[in-house]
């Protein structure tokens, strides 16, 4: 379980997150929706470490993590049991596919190298890339390659897997191949906090769906619910520009 | 060109080319190792912003940039034992070729570690590595790839720079050319020969550069 108390984040003047709370149980697939430049980002990021929130604490799998206190092996730790998928893939462009997923394996958790790739194998397996394990980044489609990245985040078998748009710098199509990958992981269990514009995704795959405007969280409720009906003149609107879900019509 | 020049010459190739061998090759290759992880000692001091030591490396690459190769060799060989330090002529050669190569390929190295997305870097942390993993495993690798021409030019440069070594009396190309051509007095055909064998060491290490340079294409 991954719980994140209060964080708050300021860059320069500019207050970004505003004391954040969330819950993410075991199992559950949270979506994180909004408008641009409502924080959403910056709190995945927080919530990894990428950004250091000012203030705030993390709970994952009952171990403790004030921001403000934590270090740089806590950090190490805490990272060990999440996967994070980034908005362009950042897949590491000196190693293969299966280097890419290997990596956190044997350099990280000196996993034997035959042990190792026979995991990195089955993730890749899992995001239906067994037939790509030898191919360079550079090689691959945008899709392929989040797919690969996706393979990365789960190797390890995390508590938690972060998701940071994934599909926002793919085209319609390749857009679909991934939100398919996720559904599967969902389906069999994995948690997730995603961030991401793909309301069909939040409706369908997400348990919860959680609204941020300007640093704040403005609504939280199961998925359904959300886009039956949401609460906020705010998040109204918002899902109209999607003509999805509410709306009048 | 007559006979007797021609056979001069032809007996002079291999007087030349034992110290191209047996010198220069030798000064190259310790200082440019050398240099290199000086370099790269530089470059991560400079780019992890080191306090003190991020200052003392500037002021050691301004110093070197600042200065010419032959008098920075002057200093070491005929300047230190005025203070007390004396160093034979090939340790001298080895320390001033290996400071140069730290102080111009650190900035190369620098450049390239700096052209690696800051992604990367995110994304090693996001798999549990540390820093020194990172920049180790992901970081360098893909770094290389992009200070490998430059730095082949370095290589290059410092084969020819190493003739510098002859003001210190040490007896490689150039010195040897000198003393042959002290006795039969032909300095222009001598001195050509001895242009001609960096050209050939330098032309053998060029086309060793392309072949790698395709090779590190051809990976990722």
């Amino acid at each position: 379980m991954l719980q994140a108390v209060n964080i708050k984040k300021r860059f320069g003047d500019n207050e970004v997150l505003k004391g954040i709370s969330l819950t993410v149980r075991t199992g559950d697939v949270v979506s994180i929706v909004g408008p641009s430049g409502s924080g959403k980002t910056t709190l995945l990021r927080c919530m990894n470490f990428l950004e250091m929130a000012d203030e705030g604490e993390l709970n994952l799998d009952d171990k403790l993590y004030d921001v403000r206190k934590v270090r740089k092996n806590e950090i190490r730790e805490y990272r060990k049991k999440t996967g994070f998928v980034f908005q362009n893939y950042n897949l590491f462009a000196n190693k293969t596919a299966l280097g890419n997923v290997t990596a956190g394996l044997t350099i990280v958790r000196k996993v034997p190298a035959k042990q190792a790739e026979e995991i990195a194998a089955d993730a890749l397996a899992r995001v239906g890339l067994q037939d790509k394990m030898s191919f360079y980044p550079s090689q691959l489609s945008g899709g392929q390659q989040q797919r690969v990245s996706i393979a990365r985040a789960i190797a390890a078998d995390p508590s938690v897997v972060f998701f940071d748009e994934p599909t926002s710098a793919l085209d319609p199509e390749l857009t679909k191949e991934v939100l398919s990958v996720m559904k599967k992981l969902a389906d069999e269990g994995t948690t997730m906090v995603v961030v991401t514009h793909e309301m069909q995704f939040a409706r369908n795959v997400s348990d919860r769906v959680i609204f941020m405007e300007d640093g704040t969280v403005l609504e939280e409720a199961a998925a359904e619910e959300f886009f039956r009906n949401p609460q906020s003149e705010r998040s109204v609107r918002f899902l109209e520009s999607f003509s999805v879900g509410a709306g009048p019509g | 060109m007559n006979e007797r020049i021609l056979q001069e010459l032809s007996d002079s190739f291999v007087k030349l080319l034992i110290p191209g061998i047996r010198v220069t090759i030798p000064l190259t290759a310790i200082s440019f190792s050398l240099g290199l992880i000086l370099a790269l000692t530089v470059a991560l001091i400079e780019i992890a912003r080191i306090p003190v030591l991020n200052q003392a490396v500037r002021c050691y690459v301004w110093i070197i940039r600042t200065t010419p190769m032959i008098v920075q060799l002057f200093v070491v060989y005929y300047g230190l034992p005025n203070v007390g330090i004396k160093l034979d002529a090939f340790p001298s050669a080895i320390l001033v070729f290996t400071l140069s190569v730290g102080a111009y390929c650190s900035e190369t190295i620098r450049a390239a570690i700096l052209s690696v997305s800051s992604g990367q870097m995110e994304a090693a942390y996001c798999v549990g590595m540390n820093y020194l993993q990172a920049m180790w495993h992901i970081v360098l690798p893909q770094a290389f790839r992009t200070a490998f021409p430059p730095l082949s030019n370095s290589l290059i440069g410092l084969v020819k720079d190493t003739s510098l070594a002859y003001s210190v009396a040490i007896v490689e190309i150039l010195a040897t050319a000198q003393r042959i051509a002290a006795r039969t007095y032909d300095y222009f055909w001598l001195y050509c020969e001895a242009g001609l064998i960096y050209m050939i060491i330098c032309t053998i290490l060029t086309f060793a550069q392309r072949k790698i340079e395709k090779k590190l294409e051809r990976t990722g």
